[in-house]
């Protein structure tokens, strides 16, 4: 069972990764070029039991596994890092009052479309912050900065959520 | 010393957590050209290999305007070709030690098979590396003009840095008058740089062509790099701000040269011995 679950786990992260670097690593938003993100998703649905310093260091991997296809050196790796950092006080905050079900996974089919809205929402948004500060570096042109975080959010958001209803449904 | 021990086994997530981040972000700011990792970059075996075969299918797409591309540079060389035939009637006697460029210069065509245009430093991944001969330093043009600096080598891929990256310079000239300056790219459009260092008082207009200065071993004087698109000038400090077009268009790149300056060695001694002396 829990060999199943860590082979499973392995096969995820090489797919997202695959998927992110060819196909939407090509596809520019904009005239800025904003790319949607889709790998962190895999940050997203890590079972509730997950060691939190092992979500820490897979995503601290799939971050420096993206940067390294894309030559962003760091950008992917640190915004991953802390969003694994800041999650269980996500999920702690929008826990139900008698906790998580055992055997449940934070995933639309187990909590709700609801839940998953907040959730999700919450963890991609922090991200694309993250990313697009330290791309640029500076505040010099912070409504563009923003202008970037909405569209690639509201994006990656949408790929979550279909990702919910197609792939992981349950 | 027990103490510690459980401090650390307390507070283990946000230590881990503290160092990734360091590592991460340390990765963001010291990212130098000078020192960049083949291992770490798209250039590695692994990625250059998934790449390189995403290339070879992607590439049939693209066929007709490659054609296109490659026919245009075609005819320009050949006009080249006349014009050269004309001036060597004219000046017979040459004197025979200097070298001329075709001689000083090698060039190895390759491919671009990873490109990137919106971010803020962006690189291109080619399907050369060293065993076939290419090294760090090494320039790379396309058939209209400069594209970028190879700053990292694997054994059949390379990294190269595009003008399109906000750390990376380039020095250059105005054709019409050979005052140089140097190209930067802080415009986050693919399509325009700014170029810098030229005087107030000297007279350029829009549409002038800039090339490059041929004073670094990487690029050979003369290759384009883009035109004037506009120009104003600051009465602050007495130089133009000037935005150029750039004559290379890194959207349609396909096809690029790497340029081996055969005589680099010899250029790169000299001048660090002189820069130890003075």
């Amino acid at each position: 069972m829990s060999i199943n679950i860590f082979l499973r786990n392995i096969g995820r992260f090489i797919i997202l990764v695959f998927i992110q670097v060819f196909i939407f690593n090509n596809i520019h938003l904009t005239s800025f070029g904003v790319i949607p993100i889709i790998y962190i998703i895999y940050i997203i649905i890590l079972p509730f039991e997950t060691p939190k310093w092992l979500v820490l260091i897979l995503a601290f991997l799939i971050g420096l596994s993206i940067d390294i296809f894309s030559d962003t050196l760091g950008l992917n790796a640190s915004a991953s890092v802390l969003i694994a950092f800041i999650r269980p006080a996500i999920l702690n905050y929008l826990a139900p009052r008698d906790g998580y079900e055992i055997g449940s996974f934070p995933r639309v089919y187990y909590q709700g479309i609801i839940w998953f809205l907040k959730y999700s929402s919450s963890m991609i948004v922090i991200h694309q912050i993250v990313y697009y500060l330290l791309e640029s570096f500076n505040f010099e042109n912070i409504g563009v900065i923003l202008f970037k975080v909405i569209i690639a959010s509201a994006v990656s958001l949408i790929l979550a959520i279909v990702s919910q209803y197609i792939v992981f449904r349950k | 010393m027990k103490v510690l021990i459980n401090v650390i086994i307390r507070f283990h997530f946000v230590f881990l957590f503290i160092i990734l981040e360091i590592i991460s972000i340390r990765m963001v700011i010291f990212e130098d050209l000078e020192k960049k990792n083949a291992y770490f970059s798209s250039a590695n075996a692994v990625s250059g290999f998934f790449y390189k075969r995403l290339d070879n299918w992607s590439a049939y797409f693209s066929l007709a305007h490659e054609n296109e591309m490659l026919r245009t540079e075609n005819l320009e060389l050949r006009k080249s070709i006349n014009k050269n035939k004309r001036t060597e009637l004219i000046d017979i006697v040459k004197s025979d030690t200097s070298k001329t460029d075709s001689e000083k210069y090698t060039y190895i065509p390759s491919r671009v098979i990873n490109n990137s245009i919106y971010k803020k430093q962006n690189y291109i991944t080619i399907d050369k590396g060293f065993a076939d001969g290419i090294k760090k330093d090494f320039g790379v043009i396309s058939g209209k003009g400069v594209v970028g600096v190879v700053v990292a080598v694997s054994q059949h891929y390379s990294l190269v840095v595009s003008i399109l990256n906000n750390r990376f310079g380039i020095g250059v000239k105005v054709k019409k008058s050979n005052h140089f300056g140097s190209v930067h790219w802080l415009k986050n459009n693919y399509r325009y740089a700014s170029l810098f260092e030229i005087p107030n008082h000297i007279k350029i207009a829009e549409g002038d062509t800039i090339v490059s200065s041929g004073f670094s071993s990487i690029f050979p004087p003369g290759i384009n790099i883009g035109n004037i698109a506009k120009f104003k000038t600051n009465q602050s400090n007495n130089f133009y701000e000037i935005d150029i077009k750039l004559s290379t268009d890194f959207k349609n790149l396909y096809n690029v040269y790497v340029i081996d300056n055969l005589m680099r060695k010899e250029q790169i001694s000299l001048e660090n011995e002189v820069k130890d002396e003075y």
